[in-house]
Protein backbone atom coordinates (compact mmCIF):
# COMPACT_ATOMS: atom_id res chain seq x y z
CA UNK A 1 0.00 0.00 0.00
CA UNK A 2 3.16 2.39 1.01
CA UNK A 3 4.94 1.26 -1.95
CA UNK A 4 5.76 4.74 -4.39
CA UNK A 5 4.34 4.58 -7.54
CA UNK A 6 7.04 4.35 -10.54
CA UNK A 7 7.22 7.20 -12.16
CA UNK A 8 9.08 7.97 -15.74
CA UNK A 9 10.16 11.37 -16.66
CA UNK A 10 8.38 13.15 -19.77
CA UNK A 11 10.30 15.36 -22.34
CA UNK A 12 10.58 18.72 -21.51
CA UNK A 13 12.21 20.65 -18.36
CA UNK A 14 12.48 24.46 -17.35
CA UNK A 15 13.70 26.67 -14.49
CA UNK A 16 17.25 26.78 -13.06
CA UNK A 17 16.77 27.49 -9.57
CA UNK A 18 13.11 26.57 -9.62
CA UNK A 19 12.38 23.56 -12.17
CA UNK A 20 9.94 22.45 -13.59
CA UNK A 21 9.45 18.70 -14.78
CA UNK A 22 6.67 16.62 -15.71
CA UNK A 23 6.68 12.42 -14.86
CA UNK A 24 4.31 10.14 -15.86
CA UNK A 25 2.74 7.82 -12.75
CA UNK A 26 1.05 4.44 -13.44
CA UNK A 27 -2.70 5.57 -13.76
CA UNK A 28 -1.56 9.87 -13.28
CA UNK A 29 0.71 12.08 -14.26
CA UNK A 30 2.93 14.25 -11.85
CA UNK A 31 4.30 18.08 -12.16
CA UNK A 32 6.73 18.24 -10.13
CA UNK A 33 8.20 21.84 -9.17
CA UNK A 34 11.46 21.63 -7.18
CA UNK A 35 14.03 23.99 -5.61
CA UNK A 36 17.03 22.38 -4.05
CA UNK A 37 15.89 22.18 -1.06
CA UNK A 38 12.14 20.57 -1.42
CA UNK A 39 9.83 19.15 -4.46
CA UNK A 40 5.99 20.26 -4.56
CA UNK A 41 3.26 17.89 -6.58
CA UNK A 42 0.75 17.98 -8.49
CA UNK A 43 -1.38 15.05 -9.44
CA UNK A 44 -3.95 14.74 -12.22
CA UNK A 45 -5.21 11.30 -12.56
CA UNK A 46 -6.12 9.78 -16.43
CA UNK A 47 -9.43 9.26 -15.96
CA UNK A 48 -9.95 13.43 -14.20
CA UNK A 49 -7.85 14.94 -17.75
CA UNK A 50 -10.57 16.37 -19.71
CA UNK A 51 -8.16 18.36 -22.17
CA UNK A 52 -4.87 19.33 -23.09
CA UNK A 53 -3.87 22.79 -25.07
CA UNK A 54 -1.03 23.11 -26.43
CA UNK A 55 -0.53 26.77 -27.93
CA UNK A 56 2.69 27.60 -30.29
CA UNK A 57 4.00 30.79 -29.11
CA UNK A 58 5.92 33.11 -31.33
CA UNK A 59 8.58 34.81 -29.58
CA UNK A 60 10.25 37.98 -31.16
CA UNK A 61 13.26 38.05 -28.72
CA UNK A 62 14.02 34.67 -29.89
CA UNK A 63 14.66 35.65 -33.16
CA UNK A 64 16.62 38.76 -32.43
CA UNK A 65 18.81 36.18 -29.86
CA UNK A 66 19.65 33.86 -31.90
CA UNK A 67 20.57 36.53 -35.14
CA UNK A 68 22.32 38.53 -32.90
CA UNK A 69 24.31 35.30 -31.61
CA UNK A 70 25.21 34.35 -35.25
CA UNK A 71 26.47 38.18 -35.33
CA UNK A 72 28.59 37.65 -32.36
CA UNK A 73 29.94 34.02 -33.93
CA UNK A 74 30.81 35.97 -37.12
CA UNK A 75 32.12 38.90 -35.43
CA UNK A 76 34.09 36.44 -33.24
CA UNK A 77 36.00 34.58 -36.54
CA UNK A 78 36.38 38.04 -37.95
CA UNK A 79 38.39 39.11 -34.67
CA UNK A 80 40.57 36.07 -34.04
CA UNK A 81 41.67 36.38 -38.05
CA UNK A 82 42.60 39.99 -37.12
CA UNK A 83 44.53 38.94 -34.51
CA UNK A 84 42.22 40.39 -31.49
CA UNK A 85 42.00 37.64 -28.86
CA UNK A 86 40.82 39.58 -26.04
CA UNK A 87 37.89 40.82 -27.90
CA UNK A 88 37.11 37.86 -29.70
CA UNK A 89 37.33 35.88 -26.84
CA UNK A 90 34.03 38.42 -25.58
CA UNK A 91 32.25 38.35 -28.60
CA UNK A 92 32.03 34.36 -28.15
CA UNK A 93 31.00 34.62 -24.73
CA UNK A 94 27.96 36.90 -26.09
CA UNK A 95 27.35 34.29 -28.52
CA UNK A 96 27.12 31.91 -26.33
CA UNK A 97 24.90 33.66 -24.02
CA UNK A 98 22.89 34.86 -26.24
CA UNK A 99 22.01 31.76 -28.09
CA UNK A 100 21.55 30.03 -24.52
CA UNK A 101 18.94 32.75 -23.68
CA UNK A 102 17.27 32.32 -26.90
CA UNK A 103 17.51 28.20 -26.32
CA UNK A 104 15.67 28.98 -23.05
CA UNK A 105 12.29 31.35 -24.16
CA UNK A 106 9.69 29.11 -24.64
CA UNK A 107 8.08 28.83 -28.12
CA UNK A 108 5.11 27.29 -26.85
CA UNK A 109 2.56 26.98 -23.49
CA UNK A 110 0.74 23.89 -22.55
CA UNK A 111 -2.70 23.69 -20.58
CA UNK A 112 -4.37 20.85 -18.48
CA UNK A 113 -7.87 21.02 -17.81
CA UNK A 114 -9.78 18.94 -15.21
CA UNK A 115 -13.32 19.65 -13.38
CA UNK A 116 -11.64 21.40 -11.30
CA UNK A 117 -8.57 23.24 -12.53
CA UNK A 118 -7.15 24.27 -15.48
CA UNK A 119 -3.32 24.83 -14.85
CA UNK A 120 0.00 25.27 -17.51
CA UNK A 121 2.37 23.00 -17.44
CA UNK A 122 5.55 25.44 -17.17
CA UNK A 123 7.76 22.40 -18.11
CA UNK A 124 6.35 21.58 -21.76
CA UNK A 125 7.51 25.09 -23.30
CA UNK A 126 9.27 23.68 -26.34
CA UNK A 127 7.34 22.17 -29.14
CA UNK A 128 9.67 19.28 -30.11
CA UNK A 129 9.78 17.93 -26.69
CA UNK A 130 5.83 19.13 -25.93
CA UNK A 131 5.01 16.99 -28.86
CA UNK A 132 6.40 13.62 -27.75
CA UNK A 133 5.27 14.42 -23.53
CA UNK A 134 1.72 14.72 -25.36
CA UNK A 135 1.55 11.71 -27.42
CA UNK A 136 3.06 9.70 -24.42
CA UNK A 137 0.46 11.33 -22.19
CA UNK A 138 -2.39 11.14 -24.86
CA UNK A 139 -1.85 7.38 -24.83
CA UNK A 140 -2.00 6.90 -21.29
CA UNK A 141 -5.06 8.85 -21.45
CA UNK A 142 -6.59 7.06 -24.27
CA UNK A 143 -6.07 3.80 -22.32
CA UNK A 144 -7.97 4.99 -19.26
CA UNK A 145 -10.95 6.93 -21.06
CA UNK A 146 -10.54 5.70 -24.22
CA UNK A 147 -10.85 7.91 -27.58
CA UNK A 148 -13.44 10.73 -27.68
CA UNK A 149 -16.45 9.94 -30.46
CA UNK A 150 -17.72 12.63 -32.30
CA UNK A 151 -21.13 11.55 -31.91
CA UNK A 152 -21.41 11.50 -28.22
CA UNK A 153 -19.82 15.02 -28.47
CA UNK A 154 -22.32 16.14 -30.78
CA UNK A 155 -25.32 16.63 -27.87
CA UNK A 156 -22.49 18.98 -25.73
CA UNK A 157 -21.51 21.48 -28.57
CA UNK A 158 -23.87 23.69 -28.64
CA UNK A 159 -23.37 24.48 -24.25
CA UNK A 160 -19.33 24.61 -25.53
CA UNK A 161 -19.49 26.87 -28.39
CA UNK A 162 -17.23 29.60 -27.84
CA UNK A 163 -18.60 33.14 -27.07
CA UNK A 164 -17.90 35.75 -30.07
CA UNK A 165 -14.84 37.30 -28.88
CA UNK A 166 -14.86 40.89 -27.24
CA UNK A 167 -12.78 42.29 -29.66
CA UNK A 168 -13.57 43.84 -32.89
CA UNK A 169 -13.27 41.23 -35.82
CA UNK A 170 -9.61 42.02 -37.33
CA UNK A 171 -9.36 41.84 -41.44
CA UNK A 172 -7.63 38.73 -42.97
CA UNK A 173 -4.23 38.76 -44.08
CA UNK A 174 -4.29 40.42 -47.68
CA UNK A 175 -1.11 39.01 -49.34
CA UNK A 176 -0.38 42.32 -50.78
CA UNK A 177 -0.48 43.86 -46.75
CA UNK A 178 3.79 42.13 -47.11
CA UNK A 179 5.25 43.74 -50.12
CA UNK A 180 6.86 46.71 -47.85
CA UNK A 181 8.57 43.77 -45.43
CA UNK A 182 9.67 41.75 -49.13
CA UNK A 183 11.00 44.55 -50.41
CA UNK A 184 12.63 45.57 -47.25
CA UNK A 185 14.08 42.38 -46.77
CA UNK A 186 14.93 41.73 -50.53
CA UNK A 187 17.14 44.84 -50.06
CA UNK A 188 18.82 44.25 -46.93
CA UNK A 189 19.91 40.70 -48.86
CA UNK A 190 21.13 42.92 -51.72
CA UNK A 191 23.34 45.14 -50.01
CA UNK A 192 24.96 42.78 -47.78
CA UNK A 193 25.75 41.33 -51.11
CA UNK A 194 27.33 44.12 -52.89
CA UNK A 195 29.32 44.72 -49.58
CA UNK A 196 30.32 41.23 -49.51
CA UNK A 197 31.65 41.73 -52.94
CA UNK A 198 33.24 45.14 -52.45
CA UNK A 199 35.19 43.59 -49.76
CA UNK A 200 35.94 39.83 -50.97
CA UNK A 201 36.87 41.81 -54.30
CA UNK A 202 38.28 45.21 -53.28
CA UNK A 203 35.70 47.00 -55.48
CA UNK A 204 36.47 51.12 -55.48
CA UNK A 205 34.24 52.30 -58.19
CA UNK A 206 32.47 55.55 -57.95
CA UNK A 207 29.09 54.00 -59.55
CA UNK A 208 29.49 50.58 -57.60
CA UNK A 209 29.40 52.90 -54.47
CA UNK A 210 26.72 55.02 -55.81
CA UNK A 211 24.76 51.61 -56.65
CA UNK A 212 25.21 50.71 -53.05
CA UNK A 213 24.26 54.36 -51.38
CA UNK A 214 20.74 54.07 -53.84
CA UNK A 215 20.23 50.43 -51.97
CA UNK A 216 21.01 51.64 -49.00
CA UNK A 217 18.89 54.89 -48.87
CA UNK A 218 15.65 52.27 -50.51
CA UNK A 219 16.18 50.09 -47.43
CA UNK A 220 15.47 52.92 -45.36
CA UNK A 221 12.71 53.73 -47.28
CA UNK A 222 11.35 50.27 -47.27
CA UNK A 223 12.02 50.07 -43.62
CA UNK A 224 9.88 53.06 -42.70
CA UNK A 225 6.70 51.57 -45.21
CA UNK A 226 7.23 48.44 -43.54
CA UNK A 227 7.02 50.29 -39.95
CA UNK A 228 3.40 52.36 -41.54
CA UNK A 229 2.40 49.07 -42.82
CA UNK A 230 2.55 46.99 -39.98
CA UNK A 231 0.65 48.30 -37.92
CA UNK A 232 -2.06 47.61 -40.21
CA UNK A 233 -1.13 44.36 -41.41
CA UNK A 234 -1.44 41.15 -39.87
CA UNK A 235 1.70 39.88 -39.71
CA UNK A 236 4.20 37.56 -37.96
CA UNK A 237 5.13 39.57 -34.76
CA UNK A 238 8.74 38.51 -35.72
CA UNK A 239 8.45 39.96 -38.88
CA UNK A 240 7.42 43.16 -36.47
CA UNK A 241 10.42 42.89 -34.26
CA UNK A 242 13.23 42.35 -37.55
CA UNK A 243 11.83 46.21 -39.16
CA UNK A 244 12.45 47.98 -36.06
CA UNK A 245 15.76 45.84 -35.42
CA UNK A 246 16.67 46.92 -39.22
CA UNK A 247 15.93 50.36 -38.46
CA UNK A 248 17.56 50.48 -35.38
CA UNK A 249 20.80 48.61 -37.27
CA UNK A 250 20.81 51.20 -40.09
CA UNK A 251 20.75 54.16 -37.28
CA UNK A 252 23.60 52.52 -35.41
CA UNK A 253 25.72 51.88 -38.28
CA UNK A 254 24.86 55.45 -39.12
CA UNK A 255 26.22 56.84 -36.18
CA UNK A 256 29.07 54.28 -36.48
CA UNK A 257 30.39 55.61 -39.53
CA UNK A 258 29.79 59.15 -38.74
CA UNK A 259 32.08 58.56 -36.03
CA UNK A 260 34.80 56.87 -37.90
CA UNK A 261 34.63 59.52 -40.17
CA UNK A 262 34.79 62.47 -37.99
CA UNK A 263 37.46 60.77 -35.84
CA UNK A 264 39.61 60.13 -38.93
CA UNK A 265 39.18 63.29 -39.98
CA UNK A 266 40.16 64.86 -36.67
CA UNK A 267 43.58 62.65 -36.69
CA UNK A 268 44.72 63.83 -40.27
CA UNK A 269 43.92 67.81 -39.55
CA UNK A 270 45.95 66.79 -36.65
CA UNK A 271 48.90 65.43 -38.94
CA UNK A 272 48.27 61.57 -37.70
CA UNK A 273 48.65 60.02 -40.69
CA UNK A 274 48.57 56.31 -39.23
CA UNK A 275 44.49 56.96 -39.10
CA UNK A 276 44.53 56.17 -42.70
CA UNK A 277 45.74 52.89 -41.56
CA UNK A 278 43.60 52.64 -38.75
CA UNK A 279 40.38 53.44 -41.41
CA UNK A 280 41.28 51.00 -43.57
CA UNK A 281 41.18 48.02 -41.47
CA UNK A 282 38.58 49.60 -39.35
CA UNK A 283 36.57 50.04 -42.49
CA UNK A 284 36.81 46.63 -43.65
CA UNK A 285 35.65 45.51 -39.52
CA UNK A 286 32.84 47.38 -40.34
CA UNK A 287 31.65 46.87 -43.77
CA UNK A 288 31.29 43.07 -42.75
CA UNK A 289 29.52 43.54 -40.16
CA UNK A 290 27.57 45.42 -42.03
CA UNK A 291 27.11 42.77 -43.95
CA UNK A 292 26.78 40.33 -41.95
CA UNK A 293 23.53 42.05 -39.35
CA UNK A 294 21.53 42.95 -43.21
CA UNK A 295 22.17 39.25 -44.20
CA UNK A 296 21.33 37.76 -41.38
CA UNK A 297 18.37 39.81 -40.41
CA UNK A 298 16.89 39.94 -43.91
CA UNK A 299 17.88 36.06 -44.22
CA UNK A 300 15.50 35.68 -41.26
CA UNK A 301 12.56 38.22 -42.10
CA UNK A 302 12.55 36.15 -45.71
CA UNK A 303 12.10 32.81 -43.83
CA UNK A 304 9.55 34.26 -41.84
CA UNK A 305 7.48 36.21 -44.22
CA UNK A 306 8.00 32.29 -46.32
CA UNK A 307 6.23 30.33 -43.67
CA UNK A 308 4.10 32.60 -42.71
CA UNK A 309 2.81 32.52 -46.66
CA UNK A 310 3.02 29.40 -48.10
CA UNK A 311 3.59 27.03 -44.82
CA UNK A 312 1.55 28.11 -42.05
CA UNK A 313 -1.13 29.73 -44.35
CA UNK A 314 -3.41 32.53 -43.05
CA UNK A 315 -4.63 32.30 -39.59
CA UNK A 316 -9.04 32.14 -39.87
CA UNK A 317 -10.53 36.10 -39.98
CA UNK A 318 -12.54 35.83 -36.57
CA UNK A 319 -16.36 35.58 -37.89
CA UNK A 320 -17.91 35.43 -34.55
CA UNK A 321 -20.01 32.15 -33.58
CA UNK A 322 -18.59 28.84 -34.75
CA UNK A 323 -21.27 25.97 -34.60
CA UNK A 324 -19.93 23.55 -37.02
CA UNK A 325 -18.15 20.31 -35.67
CA UNK A 326 -14.76 19.64 -38.14
CA UNK A 327 -13.63 16.66 -35.87
CA UNK A 328 -11.11 13.62 -37.50
CA UNK B 1 -7.38 36.90 -17.36
CA UNK B 2 -8.39 33.93 -14.87
CA UNK B 3 -8.94 30.84 -17.51
CA UNK B 4 -12.38 29.22 -17.90
CA UNK B 5 -13.37 26.43 -16.03
CA UNK B 6 -15.27 23.57 -18.03
CA UNK B 7 -13.82 24.71 -21.06
CA UNK B 8 -10.54 24.32 -23.12
CA UNK B 9 -8.87 27.31 -23.08
CA UNK B 10 -5.95 29.10 -25.20
CA UNK B 11 -3.06 28.39 -23.12
CA UNK B 12 -2.01 31.82 -24.61
CA UNK B 13 -4.11 34.19 -24.12
CA UNK B 14 -6.41 31.75 -21.76
CA UNK B 15 -9.90 32.46 -24.29
CA UNK B 16 -12.34 29.50 -25.11
CA UNK B 17 -11.48 27.62 -27.60
CA UNK B 18 -14.65 27.32 -29.80
CA UNK B 19 -15.83 23.29 -30.24
CA UNK B 20 -14.88 23.75 -33.75
CA UNK B 21 -11.53 23.42 -33.22
CA UNK B 22 -11.79 20.50 -30.71
CA UNK B 23 -9.41 17.79 -31.89
CA UNK B 24 -8.43 19.67 -34.84
CA UNK B 25 -5.14 19.23 -35.77
CA UNK B 26 -4.27 22.82 -36.80
CA UNK B 27 -6.60 25.04 -35.50
CA UNK B 28 -6.34 28.97 -34.89
CA UNK B 29 -6.75 31.12 -31.51
CA UNK B 30 -9.83 32.97 -32.34
CA UNK B 31 -8.63 35.65 -30.15
CA UNK B 32 -4.67 36.06 -30.25
CA UNK B 33 -4.47 34.07 -33.70
CA UNK B 34 -1.86 31.77 -32.15
CA UNK B 35 -2.05 28.29 -33.58
CA UNK B 36 -2.96 25.47 -31.50
CA UNK B 37 -4.60 22.18 -30.51
CA UNK B 38 -6.81 21.42 -28.47
CA UNK B 39 -7.13 17.59 -27.22
CA UNK B 40 -10.01 16.87 -25.78
CA UNK B 41 -10.64 13.40 -24.00
CA UNK B 42 -14.29 11.54 -22.62
CA UNK B 43 -14.12 12.91 -19.22
CA UNK B 44 -14.87 16.56 -20.81
CA UNK B 45 -18.72 14.95 -21.62
CA UNK B 46 -18.88 12.07 -18.99
CA UNK B 47 -21.45 13.72 -15.71
CA UNK B 48 -19.65 13.94 -12.70
CA UNK B 49 -20.11 11.75 -10.19
CA UNK B 50 -22.60 12.48 -7.59
CA UNK B 51 -21.58 10.97 -3.63
CA UNK B 52 -24.41 9.60 -1.88
CA UNK B 53 -25.45 11.28 0.82
CA UNK B 54 -26.06 8.17 3.54
CA UNK B 55 -29.48 6.74 4.45
CA UNK B 56 -31.10 7.27 7.54
CA UNK B 57 -31.67 4.51 9.61
CA UNK B 58 -34.35 2.55 9.80
CA UNK B 59 -34.83 0.05 12.46
CA UNK B 60 -33.87 -0.31 16.05
CA UNK B 61 -30.64 -2.24 16.18
CA UNK B 62 -29.14 -1.49 12.57
CA UNK B 63 -25.33 -0.37 12.61
CA UNK B 64 -25.18 3.02 12.25
CA UNK B 65 -22.11 5.26 10.80
CA UNK B 66 -18.98 6.18 13.64
CA UNK B 67 -19.45 9.66 11.94
CA UNK B 68 -22.96 10.07 11.83
CA UNK B 69 -24.91 7.84 14.23
CA UNK B 70 -28.32 9.06 12.47
CA UNK B 71 -27.33 7.17 9.36
CA UNK B 72 -27.30 3.62 8.45
CA UNK B 73 -23.91 1.69 7.72
CA UNK B 74 -23.29 0.51 4.67
CA UNK B 75 -18.89 -0.83 4.55
CA UNK B 76 -16.88 -1.29 7.18
CA UNK B 77 -12.92 0.18 7.22
CA UNK B 78 -10.96 -1.68 5.72
CA UNK B 79 -8.13 -0.29 7.83
CA UNK B 80 -9.69 0.31 11.53
CA UNK B 81 -13.08 -1.68 11.02
CA UNK B 82 -15.10 1.83 12.31
CA UNK B 83 -18.61 0.77 10.44
CA UNK B 84 -19.34 3.33 7.65
CA UNK B 85 -22.19 4.85 5.81
CA UNK B 86 -21.71 5.63 2.15
CA UNK B 87 -21.26 9.50 2.69
CA UNK B 88 -18.06 8.87 4.76
CA UNK B 89 -16.65 5.77 2.89
CA UNK B 90 -13.53 6.75 0.43
CA UNK B 91 -12.82 4.20 -2.12
CA UNK B 92 -8.81 4.58 -1.82
CA UNK B 93 -6.31 2.22 -3.40
CA UNK B 94 -8.91 -0.33 -4.39
CA UNK B 95 -10.32 -0.62 -0.31
CA UNK B 96 -12.99 1.26 1.83
CA UNK B 97 -11.22 3.51 3.97
CA UNK B 98 -12.84 6.06 6.46
CA UNK B 99 -11.62 10.20 6.43
CA UNK B 100 -9.76 9.36 10.13
CA UNK B 101 -7.58 6.50 8.60
CA UNK B 102 -6.82 8.24 5.65
CA UNK B 103 -5.95 11.80 7.91
CA UNK B 104 -3.99 9.62 10.59
CA UNK B 105 -1.89 8.12 7.46
CA UNK B 106 -1.27 11.04 5.78
CA UNK B 107 -0.09 13.03 9.06
CA UNK B 108 2.68 9.93 9.79
CA UNK B 109 4.15 10.22 5.86
CA UNK B 110 2.61 6.55 5.11
CA UNK B 111 0.76 7.66 2.14
CA UNK B 112 3.28 8.53 -0.37
CA UNK B 113 0.26 9.03 -2.59
CA UNK B 114 -0.76 11.57 -1.49
CA UNK B 115 2.05 13.62 -0.47
CA UNK B 116 2.05 17.13 -2.23
CA UNK B 117 5.64 17.95 -0.86
CA UNK B 118 8.80 16.70 -0.18
CA UNK B 119 11.88 18.21 1.78
CA UNK B 120 15.41 16.83 0.40
CA UNK B 121 17.38 16.11 3.34
CA UNK B 122 19.96 14.69 0.96
CA UNK B 123 20.93 17.69 -1.12
CA UNK B 124 20.68 19.70 2.15
CA UNK B 125 23.29 17.46 3.84
CA UNK B 126 25.37 18.09 0.77
CA UNK B 127 25.18 21.59 0.89
CA UNK B 128 26.19 22.17 4.42
CA UNK B 129 29.09 19.80 3.96
CA UNK B 130 30.25 21.25 0.29
CA UNK B 131 29.67 25.23 0.98
CA UNK B 132 31.03 25.99 4.70
CA UNK B 133 33.97 24.09 3.06
CA UNK B 134 35.06 27.34 1.44
CA UNK B 135 35.35 29.01 4.43
CA UNK B 136 37.06 26.41 5.99
CA UNK B 137 36.19 27.19 9.73
CA UNK B 138 32.84 26.84 9.86
CA UNK B 139 33.21 22.94 9.13
CA UNK B 140 34.21 22.48 12.75
CA UNK B 141 30.34 22.81 13.59
CA UNK B 142 28.80 21.92 10.11
CA UNK B 143 31.06 18.80 9.72
CA UNK B 144 29.56 17.29 13.07
CA UNK B 145 26.07 19.09 11.84
CA UNK B 146 26.09 17.09 8.34
CA UNK B 147 27.04 13.55 9.98
CA UNK B 148 24.00 14.10 12.37
CA UNK B 149 21.38 15.35 9.77
CA UNK B 150 22.70 12.24 7.74
CA UNK B 151 22.17 9.84 10.00
CA UNK B 152 18.67 11.73 11.27
CA UNK B 153 17.24 11.59 8.06
CA UNK B 154 18.45 8.47 6.23
CA UNK B 155 15.45 6.93 6.39
CA UNK B 156 13.36 9.84 6.09
CA UNK B 157 10.69 9.83 2.89
CA UNK B 158 12.87 11.81 0.02
CA UNK B 159 11.75 12.45 -3.38
CA UNK B 160 8.36 10.62 -5.36
CA UNK B 161 10.85 10.56 -8.26
CA UNK B 162 13.57 8.18 -8.77
CA UNK B 163 16.31 8.98 -6.64
CA UNK B 164 19.57 7.08 -4.76
CA UNK B 165 21.22 7.75 -1.20
CA UNK B 166 24.53 8.91 -3.38
CA UNK B 167 24.11 12.68 -1.92
CA UNK B 168 23.75 11.28 1.93
CA UNK B 169 26.93 8.92 1.17
CA UNK B 170 29.05 11.89 -0.53
CA UNK B 171 28.04 14.46 1.98
CA UNK B 172 28.67 11.84 5.15
CA UNK B 173 32.39 11.01 3.27
CA UNK B 174 33.02 14.85 2.97
CA UNK B 175 32.01 15.42 6.57
CA UNK B 176 34.08 12.93 7.59
CA UNK B 177 36.93 14.01 5.56
CA UNK B 178 36.39 17.63 7.54
CA UNK B 179 36.02 15.92 10.77
CA UNK B 180 39.20 13.96 10.17
CA UNK B 181 41.37 16.91 8.99
CA UNK B 182 40.30 18.91 12.12
CA UNK B 183 41.61 15.98 14.30
CA UNK B 184 44.57 15.53 12.40
CA UNK B 185 45.58 19.75 13.01
CA UNK B 186 44.45 19.50 16.64
CA UNK B 187 47.42 16.52 16.71
CA UNK B 188 49.53 18.06 15.08
CA UNK B 189 49.52 21.52 17.17
CA UNK B 190 49.42 19.51 20.61
CA UNK B 191 52.43 17.22 19.39
CA UNK B 192 54.04 20.48 17.95
CA UNK B 193 54.04 22.22 21.20
CA UNK B 194 55.72 19.18 23.08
Amino acid sequence: MNAEPRYRRLPGRAGVFIRHSLWMGPDHLLRVRANPFAEEYRRYYFKDIQALVLTELAHPAAYFLYTFSAFFAILFVALISSGHPAWATLCALSALLLFWLGVRIPDCATRILTRVSSDRLPSLKKLPSTRKALAIVHAGIAQTQGELDAAALQPHLSAHTAPPPAVSPQPELHRAEDWAHWTLFGCMLFRSVLILLALAFTIRSVAYSLLGDAVGAAVLLAGVLALLQQHRAKIARGVHWLVYGSLLWQAVSFVASVGLTGYVGFQLAMKRTTALTMLESTGRLYQAADAAAYFLLASVGIYLLWQRRFLLGAPPAVTGEVTTLDHQ
Amino acid sequence: MPSTLGTPCCANCNAAISSGDWNREHAFCTTCRAPLSALVFPAFIAEPVRAPGGEALGEAGEASCFYHPQKRASVPCDQCGRFLCSLCRVEFLGENWCPGCIDTRRQKGKLSHLDAHRTLYDNMTLTLAILPAFLIWPTIITAPVTLFLTARYWRAPSSQLPRTRIRFILAASIAILQIAAWIWLLLFLIYRRR
